[in-house]
């Protein structure tokens, strides 16, 4: 199994993995799932809960790989794991498990994404604040607009491949990202002092 | 110069170069020239700044798929989902035979007024139908005592009997029958009129003044009925008992031979009209299909919420 760029091709790699090949889905695991990981974190806002839709979107997309017909592979990867998020949500909304008194009473060692806030070594105390109050205020927003403003902002999409991990138009899109951004900075209006000297708006 | 009011959809599309060329152009002059615009633009572009460099959460673990990972999940969920599915179309099977059964509830409901309304208002054989078919079904002293109410108004009831014998016309005159349905020979009907008796069977009868009141036989309602021995006198019932009440005379008492002469006519009725014998179980329908129509509705709610209780459990 080899990963280096060099040797990276996409397309080859999904007609492999569409004959059933293993090791050449892997290799698309070992590149997308950084992003996969973090829209599934964005939408569930509980890293356990991202973990598991994470595995359950690649197990998913590896069964269902027969089926894609071309476009982008990431946004098609996308659309699998936030349909898997929205599913385990309504299923939450349905009957919740676990109340926020009964996740705040475990204890750290039991659950290690709590210990990792995702702080990089190289980051500043400031960036890991700024980091952690844009989180909290990107979780504030309606769930659809928050996915819109993950994926285009925080993921780098076009809009025709957002469109396409959601399964929208194309002018949703666009009309989802204007909200998501401007409740986001009401909502930082109203945190300004949390913020950095040259982000204060 | 007026300046467009530009929308926030229209100010994020141009941050990420998405607005029509000359509208970029506009928005960018416009910016130029209204101090407003231009920090409304900037306070979206740093908001858009801060999102894009807050940096990716590094996954906590790699997500390797391994062959037991993509095989086991499959089958287990299709072992899982084979017992919910074959609920599922068991409700939906009894749901359609609930709203069929239902469907043709209403329907019978809806047309047996009308068709009991037609039944009253024929004459002739419908009438006739139903007379001999409520007789068959009466058990035999019932019949027996049907055979005694008379009818004393029309000048038919107040005849007596010829002796021994219960003529035919007193079941036909018990009810206020429109037209000629009754079993009676046309002899003894010309006889109980004064007519002189020397009218032939199969002669057409003059239609008189007593002619529709009183039975009129005919080849096809006439039926051959035995004169039998029921009693040595004329049994008078009060006018009131001319209704379906069943009153029995207080000189009457059932004999073997009445009983038994009974019996026969009942059974032969019942031969006699088989057809109005399906008329009556037709009329027990709307009743069978309405607690059909309930067992059914009351399975179809059980079945739906144990299948909802099992798709539940699944998805847990």
């Amino acid at each position: 199994m080899t990963t280096s760029t060099e040797t990276w091709n996409e397309e080859e790699l999904i007609q492999t993995a569409q004959r059933g090949n293993l090791d050449a889905f892997n290799e698309l695991i070992l590149h997308y799932q950084s992003q996969v990981y973090n829209l599934a974190y964005h939408i569930m806002h509980d890293p356990a809960a991202a973990d598991d839709a994470t595995q359950e979107a690649f197990i998913s997309a590896y069964h269902a790989i027969k089926k894609f017909r071309g476009g982008s592979f990431r946004a098609w990867l996308l659309r699998i794991v936030t349909n898997a998020c929205y599913d385990e949500l309504r299923r939450r909304k349905r009957r919740p498990k676990v109340s926020w008194e009964d996740f705040g009473e475990m204890e750290e060692e039991a659950n290690p994404h709590l210990v990792d806030d995702g702080a990089r070594p190289e980051e500043s105390l400031e960036q890991v604040e700024l980091r952690a109050l844009l989180e909290r205020t990107i979780a504030k927003l309606p769930e659809h607009h928050r996915t819109t403003l993950v994926l285009v902002d925080r993921l780098g999409l076009s809009y025709e491949e957002a469109a396409q991990a959601m399964d929208i138009a194309l002018g949703t899109v666009k009309s989802r990202l204007a909200r998501a951004r401007q409740e986001m900075q009401a909502l930082l209006q109203e945190e300004r002092e949390l913020l950095p000297a040259r982000f204060r708006l | 110069m007026t300046q467009r009011n530009w929308s926030t959809v229209e100010v994020s599309a141009y941050l990420d170069g998405q607005l029509e060329p000359t509208l970029q152009a506009t928005l960018e002059s416009d910016m130029a020239q209204d101090p407003t615009l231009h920090r409304r633009v900037e306070e979206l572009r740093q908001i858009q700044d801060m999102v894009q460099g807050m940096g990716l959460r590094v996954p906590p673990r790699n997500y390797l798929l391994t062959p037991s990972m993509v095989a086991a999940p499959k089958t287990e969920s299709k072992r899982r989902r084979t017992p919910l599915l074959m609920m599922r179309l068991a409700t939906s099977v009894v749901a359609a035979a609930f709203v069929v059964t239902f469907g043709l509830t209403a329907v019978q409901r809806g047309l047996l007024p009308s068709m009991m309304a037609q039944t009253q208002d024929a004459p002739g054989e419908v009438a006739l139908m139903r007379e001999s078919v409520e007789r068959a079904a009466l058990p035999p002293t019932e019949a027996e005592a049907e055979s005694f109410k008379s009818e004393p108004a029309q000048g038919v009831a107040a005849t007596p009997a010829p002796e021994g014998t219960v003529p035919a016309q007193e079941e036909s005159a018990r009810a206020p029958l429109p037209e000629a349905e009754v079993e009676m020979p046309a002899e003894e009907t010309a006889g109980v009129l004064g007519m002189g008796g020397a009218v032939e069977p199969e002669e057409e009868p003059v239609p008189e003044a007593g002619a529709a009141l009183v039975p009129q036989p005919t080849a096809e309602n006439t039926v051959e009925e035995p004169a039998v021995e029921l009693m040595a006198e004329p049994v008078e019932v009060p006018e009131e008992s001319a209704t379906d009440d069943l009153v029995i005379s207080e000189g009457y008492e059932p004999s073997d031979d009445a009983e038994a002469s009974a019996e026969g006519r009942a059974g032969e009725n019942a031969e006699a009209v088989p057809d109005t014998i399906v008329e009556t179980l037709s009329q027990r329908r709307p009743l069978v299909t309405t607690w059909l129509s309930v067992g059914l509705g009351v399975a179809t709610l059980v079945m739906l919420a144990i299948t909802l209780w099992m798709g539940r459990r699944r998805l847990d």
